[in-house]
Formats: C-alpha cells, structure tokens, sequence
C-alpha cells in the first residue's frame, strides 16, 4: 500500500465511483438563489426573536445594576 | 443579496466553474459523510448553496479548489458534529488501528465490495481523519491537504500512511 502505484490504484478506484442516486442532485443557479434566499430569512427571523427574547433580560440586568 | 451586479455576477461564475469542476467530487464527498440517500441530498444541497454564498467573499488567495473542499467539508463535519449523538460512536485512527477486523477471511474482493468495504471504514472515522483521506482519495498532495485542514503537511503524511494500513489491513483489492 506504499508504493505510488497502489496509490493510485486506490484513487482510481475512488474516483471510478458511479455518481448513482446522486446523479440528478446538480442545481440550477435560481433554485441555490432562492435557498440561499430562505436561509438567509430564516436566520433573520430566528435572530430578530433572539434580539427581542433578550431585551427583558438586559432590561432587568442594567436596573439590578443602577444604584438605589 | 444585497450585492452589486458584477459582484453577484462573479459569483454565479465562480459557482458555475466550481460545479463543473468538483461536482462529481462534492458527490463523493456527500456519499462518505451521509449514509442515508436522502440525507445525502440534503447535504449536497446544503453544500452548494454555502458553496454559492460562500463566493461573494472569495478573494481568490488561495485555489478554487481549495476554497471548494473547504467549505464542502465544514458544511459535512458540521453535519457530523449535529448528529453525532444520533450517530454510532466515530473513531479515531488509534482505536481504528486497535480495533479487531470484523470481517470475513476472503481478501480478493470486487471493485464494488471494495468501495462498500472502503466508504464503510469511513463512515467511522472521526471529522479530521475523514476528511484527510477523503482528499488523500480525491488525489491531492500532503500540503494541499494541509492547507485545506488547517494541520501540517508532516502530520498529513503520517495521517495518510497510517489510513493506507489501515485500509491495507482491511482489505485487497481484486484482480482483474
């Protein structure tokens, strides 16, 4: 398994792999846009209720800390 | 996306290339970290889009194929990582080279057992040594996969020679 001939050997044999199920998996640019577009609102969604479930918190947190 | 329109346009191009060039690659890639064929899609398809995103910030300072396995190997690991408690336990190369071989005495085997015998060890192993022979297999050099992985050249080749006994020990390939 050292020597270079077996090595490529086992790539050849790697890259010899029939794409199979995976065969129709290519995208279109528009369909990776519009995922892309998903995720993108997706993330905004989950970060602006993150930003709004921690403003309570910071809200009690900086009155805890003003002094009385 | 909020980009200028050559910006946008250099990324459609640097996608389009990239798909051309590494589809089959990212195929095999998706195939050694996701067993399960519809998740295998899913992967794929999350693997180009980040593909995608990721060439609005490509900077072209180091090669397309770099970035590409990059990011395609991120996206996997961090599919790896998520699942990993859903997941048989993953090993790495000490407890892979410890471990007894739990297969049948004949050792000439087919080309298709081979890769079913080869993608089985792999779906074993843990994020790093995966993706080190993934590469080894894809046929790049040492530092290509170093700088890929983030680790040195020198321990890729230790990394790589300790797989191929490993891979050796499990298995022949047969002759035609």
């Amino acid at each position: 398994m050292t020597d270079p001939s077996q090595d490529r050997d086992l790539q050849a044999l790697w890259q010899s792999q029939s794409p199979g199920d995976d065969a129709g998996s290519a995208m279109a640019l528009d369909e990776i846009r519009q995922m892309a577009q998903r995720l993108e609102h997706k993330v905004s969604r989950r970060n602006r209720r993150e930003y709004v479930a921690s403003a309570p918190v910071c809200a009690s947190s900086r009155r805890s800390q003003l002094p009385t | 996306m909020g980009l200028p329109p050559d910006t946008g346009s250099r990324q459609d191009g640097l996608y389009a290339e990239a798909a051309a060039m590494f589809g089959p690659a990212l195929q095999r890639l998706a195939r050694a970290y996701e067993p399960d064929a519809d998740r295998r899609l899913d992967l794929l398809q999350e693997i180009h889009v980040s593909l995608w995103r990721s060439f609005a910030s490509f900077d072209g300072r180091c090669s397309l194929r770099t970035w590409v396995y990059r990011v395609a190997h991120n996206v996997s690991t961090s599919q790896v990582i998520r699942r990993r408690g859903k997941t048989p336990t993953l090993v790495g190369l000490d407890e892979l080279e410890s471990m007894p071989i739990a297969v049948d005495h004949e050792q000439v085997l087919d080309d298709q057992r081979a890769l079913d015998r080869m993608m089985a060890l792999i779906h074993q192993l843990d994020p790093l040594d995966r993706q080190v022979i993934l590469l080894y297999l894809e046929g790049l050099d040492a530092a290509s996969i170093g700088d890929i992985t983030g680790i040195s050249a020198g321990n890729v080749a230790t990394k790589v020679h300790r797989i191929k006994k490993v891979l050796a020990q499990r298995f022949q390939r047969g002759t035609p």
